[in-house]
């Protein structure tokens, strides 16, 4: 894949060169900026619902045998770093429960091996809420990355300042906006667990919040970690449904359903653009990993995807 | 590493900087990629062993066989079935000279986590099955409330029960029978369930209506855990079966 990548982006590069020297009025590339072969390429790795899978999935399961592992997805980490060190590592929530790990040790050993490999963000899906709200804020110290949400309003809970409505992260001069929303509580999570957490619709916040980021912040791409679920059957906000209403989101990293989507779904947003929808799976079984191209005034250029099986 | 490399799609449409600068996507290639298994972080590996330690001394325990591997589906499963079954046995074993009163047991199939092996069942593969701490709760309800039941049971394309029989017509449930004998609207019926779908969970909505309520106060874990230990103490092994408790009408 690397060489593919690679070669990809110097087949633009010629192509982009040979046809901004045609062009008038196209500032010149300067040699350092062809060079550098970071500046303009985003590597975006995802995760969603790893469900404390700890380890690979023993050699007797009979699905996912020897799959998944938090040493092995860091492992291929570490390859994709010394490809490219201008990373996003993302996770879509529920990070908490699915093995004894989380009985025995309450979720912090999840957010530790996270923040050792080095995640940026994550949103707080419904089975983080599992030992209670409270919990999450315990374990906190234990994670050096963010806990974004926008449409949980936790202001009468410990997670009030723990939990922020976006992120900006800028990549060698790539501004990103990350912002993150999750799936309706009640009925879903016992009250007891999520106790005064309020949830709010979704669609206008996350639509306000990245308006806020691509047009007041000045963001180059904007993404959405959400745990809302790729689609239903029964009428409920999912990704698939919601995807068609926004404006200014980029890509929508999804989770909750555990869908494998062996290719991010293209959709057309409201104002007739392109946004991305993905989602890999479960239990680190892949991980996902988008790389988007920037051009030299930053205008995003090409999405490349492809899922690591892991 | 080795990548096994396989392009599935690449479509080059370069409009360009020629056209417009508002022109975005210009191609899209994807590609799945199988990482090598063996290849670990060592850092993330050494940060796991210490908790590692403590995790298998306790989960590495067998405490069963099965004769094949128990895994959801839709309609009737064999995981449903022996989870129902299961929590049926030591529910009753539970309720001890009352054992009478239980009729049906109910769960959602997205309580049941992952799938178990077939082969040695570990205590691991029972946190794995049930990781949530949820607990046994016995509910009373009215035959309408049971109907209502019912028809949940079909709106969810079949799910795990135990105790009953029925048919899923249409979007309807019919020739419903509790413990053999058919189904009576005038009647109450004693159903065990989760404390998380007792209180509506998954809103099982009709469950928070229920006329009566037994805390058992015993994790479902728990429950599945001596089961599988009081079996293998009887030179018994799980096997899986599709016994046909729920039917699909054509």
């Amino acid at each position: 894949m690397a060489e593919f990548n690679y070669q990809n982006r110097r087949d633009f590069l010629k192509y982009f060169v040979g046809t901004s020297a045609v062009l008038a009025g196209f500032p010149a590339l300067s040699k350092e900026v062809l060079k550098s072969k970071d500046l303009s390429h985003l590597t975006i790795l995802y995760t969603n619902d790893v469900h404390s899978r700890i380890e690979p999935f023993p050699s007797n399961d009979p699905k996912y045998a020897d799959k998944g592992g938090f040493a092995r997805r860091a492992a291929v980490i570490d390859e994709i770093k010394k490809e490219n060190d201008n990373i996003l590592l993302l996770d879509a929530g529920d990070i908490f429960q699915g093995t004894p790990y989380f009985n025995l040790y309450s979720g912090e050993l999840e957010y530790k091996l996270m923040s050792l490999m080095g995640y940026d963000a994550t949103t707080i899906g419904n089975h983080d809420f599992d030992l209670g709200v409270d919990n999450m804020t315990k374990q906190m110290p234990h994670a050096n990355f963010a806990f974004i949400n926008c449409n949980y309003n936790f202001s009468n809970t410990s997670l009030h300042d723990k939990v922020v409505p976006y992120k900006l992260f800028d990549k060698q001069g790539i501004k990103i906006g990350v912002l993150g929303y999750g799936i309706e509580l009640e009925g879903l999570v016992d009250k007891k667990m999520y106790k005064e957490t309020q949830y709010q619709n979704p669609l206008e916040i996350a639509n306000a919040t990245a308006k806020l980021l691509k047009h007041d912040l000045g963001c180059d791409y904007v993404i959405a970690l959400s745990h809302l679920g790729f689609s239903f059957t029964e009428k409920k906000i999912s990704d698939s449904a919601m995807a068609p209403l926004t404006e200014n989101i980029d890509l929508i990293i999804g989770g909750h359903t555990h869908t494998f989507l062996e290719h991010p779904v293209k959709l057309m947003n409201k104002a007739g653009k392109e946004v991305y929808v993905t989602q890999v799976g479960w239990a680190g079984i892949w991980l996902g990993k988008l790389d988007v191209y920037f051009s030299y005034n930053k205008k995003k250029i090409s999405h490349n995807s492809n899922n690591r099986k892991i | 590493m080795k990548f096994q490399l396989k392009i599935l799609f690449f479509s080059a449409l370069i409009s360009l900087y020629a056209c417009s600068q508002k022109t975005s996507v210009t191609n899209i290639s994807e590609s799945h990629i199988v990482v090598n298994e063996n290849k670990i972080d060592s850092s993330v590996y050494k940060a796991i062993a210490p908790y590692k330690k403590t995790h298998d001394e306790q989960v590495n325990k067998i405490i069963a066989h099965s004769e094949e591997s128990l895994v959801k589906s839709d309609v009737e499963s064999t995981l449903g079935n022996f989870f129902c079954d299961a929590v049926i046995y030591e529910t009753k074993k539970l309720l001890g000279k009352d054992s009478a009163i239980l009729d049906v047991a109910i769960f959602n199939k997205g309580g049941l986590r992952n799938s178990l092996p077939k082969g040695n069942i570990t205590i691991g593969n029972v946190f794995e099955l049930m990781p949530f701490d949820n607990e046994v709760v016995l509910l009373k309800l009215s035959g309408i409330q049971f109907k209502d039941m019912c028809s949940k049971i079909v709106e969810k394309g079949g799910i795990p029960i135990g105790g009953m029989r029925m048919t899923m017509k249409g979007t309807e449930a019919t020739n419903i029978s509790i413990k053999g004998k058919p189904f009576d609207e005038t009647k109450e019926y004693w159903v065990v369930t989760s404390d998380y779908l007792a209180n509506g969970g998954d809103n099982y909505t009709f469950f928070k209506n229920a006329s009566d309520k037994k805390v058992m106060n015993v994790l479902l874990r728990n429950a599945i855990i001596s089961y599988c230990e009081d079996i293998t103490k009887l030179g018994q092994t799980i096997k899986p079966k599709l016994d046909g408790r729920i039917q699909l009408s054509k």
